[in-house]
C-alpha cells in the first residue's frame, strides 16, 4: 500500500474523505486495504463510545482556589526569566539532535550502513575502541532494541559514538520532550513511524528528530551516566536509543 | 485557524493583569483541557494536576501568545505538553483510582467518574500508546479535533499528525485484538 492510499482509508474510516469514490474502490479491490480500513473502523467504533471527561464543580471550585493561591496575589503575566536565558536553554536542547545528527553525518549512512548498524556504546573505553564483532549486525534492523549489544566502531569508523553516548547522557535534561514540541523544526517527519516501529521501538516517545535521526528514550528511564545507549539503522534512519 | 479580534482583546486584557479575563479563558478551555489530560494520563488526580499546572503556564506565558492560532490550540498544546511532562516523570498507572481530595459527599463525583470511565480494555490500550500517538488519537477521535487542528496542537505538520492518528489507530487494533469487531 502506497501512503496516499493509507491517507484515503483512514479518512474513509473517519468520513472526512470529500470524495469517496476511490477510496471505496481501493477497498474493494484490495484485500490488504479491506483489512485495513475494518480494522480503523472497529477502533474509532470502540472510540466513540468513550464520553467527554468532566470535572464536577467541586473539583473545579478547588481548581480556580488552587490556581490563584498558587499565584502571587497581584502579579501580572510576564516572562519568569530573561530572554537569552530562556533562548540558551532552547538551543541547549537543539545542540544535542544537531550534534548527534552531525556527528552520524559525517560518516553518512549510504557509506557506512553496516558498521551503523546497532552498535552499544558501552561505558567501557575498551569496548568503544573494539571492532564492531557482532555477527547478529545483519539481523538487527527490525529487532528489539534490548538485544542490541554490539561493541563499538571499527578502526576506521570516525564516527565518535561515545562522545554521542555521553553527549545524550550528561545532557539528558536538554533532552526533555518540552524542547522540542516547542520546537516546530524538530518534529519527526512522516516516516519516523516506520522508522521506530522498524527498529522495535512503538512503546518508545521520540525525543526528537532532525531529517534522517531519531532520539528515542523508553517513557520511564532515568537517564544517568550507567545509561546504555544504542545505534540502530534501519531501513529508514538511525535512532540513538536510550535503553532501560 | 487564528486567533480572533476578541480572543486577542480578551489576551490583552489577561497580559494587563484582569483576574477577571483570565478565568473567563479558564472557563471557556478548562472542561475541554481536563479531558485531554485525562485521557492522555489515564489518572484523574494526575489530569487535575495537570490541568491546573497548564492554566498557570497560560497564565505566566499569555504575553508569549501571538494570534497566530486560536488561542484554545495554543492552550491545548501547552497541555499536551504538560502531560508529557508529567508522563516523563512518572510511571503510568493503569488503573484509576478514586482520588483521595474527591469528597464522596459531592453528588456529581459519582457521575463524574462513571463519565470519566472507559471500557478498561481500551483505557488501558490507550495507555499503552507511545504518548505521540495516544495525544494525537485523543485530539483527533476522542475529542474530535479536525486534522490542522491536531497538528496545531501538536506542533506538528499535518501529514505527520495524519500519520499519528493513523499508526496509532493501528496500534489500538492490534492491542485490542478481538475485543473489538469491524
Amino acid at each position: 500500500m502506497h501512503r496516499h492510499d493509507l491517507d484515503a482509508i483512514a479518512a474513509l474510516a473517519d468520513g472526512t474523505l470529500q470524495d469517496e469514490t476511490a477510496a471505496r474502490a481501493l477497498i474493494e479491490s484490495c484485500q490488504e486495504c479491506r483489512a485495513e480500513y475494518e480494522s480503523q473502523r472497529a477502533v474509532l467504533t470502540a472510540l466513540s463510545s468513550v464520553e467527554a471527561a468532566v470535572m464536577t464543580e467541586t473539583e473545579k471550585a478547588a481548581l480556580h482556589r488552587d490556581l490563584w493561591t498558587a499565584l502571587p496575589s497581584g502579579q501580572v503575566p510576564q516572562p519568569s526569566k530573561s530572554w537569552w536565558y530562556r533562548l540558551s536553554y532552547a538551543t541547549a536542547g537543539l545542540f544535542v539532535v544537531i550534534g548527534v545528527a552531525a556527528v552520524i553525518s559525517q560518516t553518512g549512512a549510504s557509506d557506512n550502513a553496516e558498521t551503523l548498524t546497532g552498535i552499544t556504546v558501552g561505558l567501557d573505553a575498551a569496548d568503544a575502541d573494539a571492532e564492531a564483532v557482532d555477527e547478529r549486525q545483519a539481523e538487527s534492523v527490525g529487532g528489539a532494541a534490548t538485544e542490541q549489544t554490539y561493541a563499538a566502531a571499527a578502526p576506521d569508523q570516525p564516527l565518535d559514538y561515545t562522545a554521542i553516548a555521553e553527549l545524550v547522557r550528561t545532557d539528558s535534561d536538554a533532552l526533555s520532550y518540552s524542547n522540542f514540541a516547542d520546537d516546530e523544526t524538530a518534529s519527526a517527519p512522516e516516516e519516523m513511524g516506520d522508522c521506530v516501529l522498524q527498529a522495535g521501538l512503538e512503546d518508545e516517545r521520540i525525543l526528537g528528530a532532525i531529517e534522517s535521526f531519531l532520539l528515542t528514550v523508553p517513557v520511564d528511564a532515568d537517564i544517568g551516566p550507567d545509561t546504555p545507549i544504542t545505534f540502530i539503522q534501519t531501513d529508514t534512519c538511525t535512532v540513538v536509543h536510550v535503553e532501560e | 485557524m487564528t486567533s480572533t479580534g476578541s480572543e486577542a482583546e480578551l489576551v490583552a486584557r489577561v497580559v494587563s493583569g484582569d483576574r477577571e479575563a483570565f478565568n473567563a479563558v479558564m472557563r471557556g478551555h478548562e472542561d475541554r483541557v481536563f479531558s485531554v489530560c485525562l485521557r492522555i494520563l489515564g489518572d484523574r488526580e494526575k489530569a487535575l494536576d495537570a490541568t491546573q499546572e497548564t492554566f498557570l503556564t497560560v497564565f505566566r506565558k499569555t504575553h508569549q501568545f501571538k494570534g497566530d492560532s486560536a488561542l484554545g490550540t495554543w492552550i491545548y498544546r501547552i497541555a499536551v505538553n504538560t502531560c508529557y511532562d508529567e508522563i516523563r516523570k512518572s510511571k503510568r498507572r493503569l488503573i484509576e483510582s478514586l482520588p483521595d481530595h474527591l469528597d464522596p459527599s459531592d453528588p456529581s463525583a459519582e457521575a463524574a467518574i462513571e463519565s470519566a470511565g472507559m471500557w478498561p480494555e481500551i483505557e488501558v490500550a490507550l495507555s499503552s500508546l507511545p504518548p505521540e500517538f495516544r495525544s494525537a488519537i485523543v485530539l483527533s477521535d476522542i475529542e474530535g479535533m479536525t486534522m490542522v487542528e491536531v497538528a496545531q496542537t501538536l506542533g506538528v505538520p499535518v501529514g505527520t499528525a495524519k500519520s499519528r492518528v493513523f499508526r496509532g489507530r493501528r496500534l489500538l487494533a492490534k492491542r485490542l485484538g478481538n475485543q473489538i469487531t469491524s
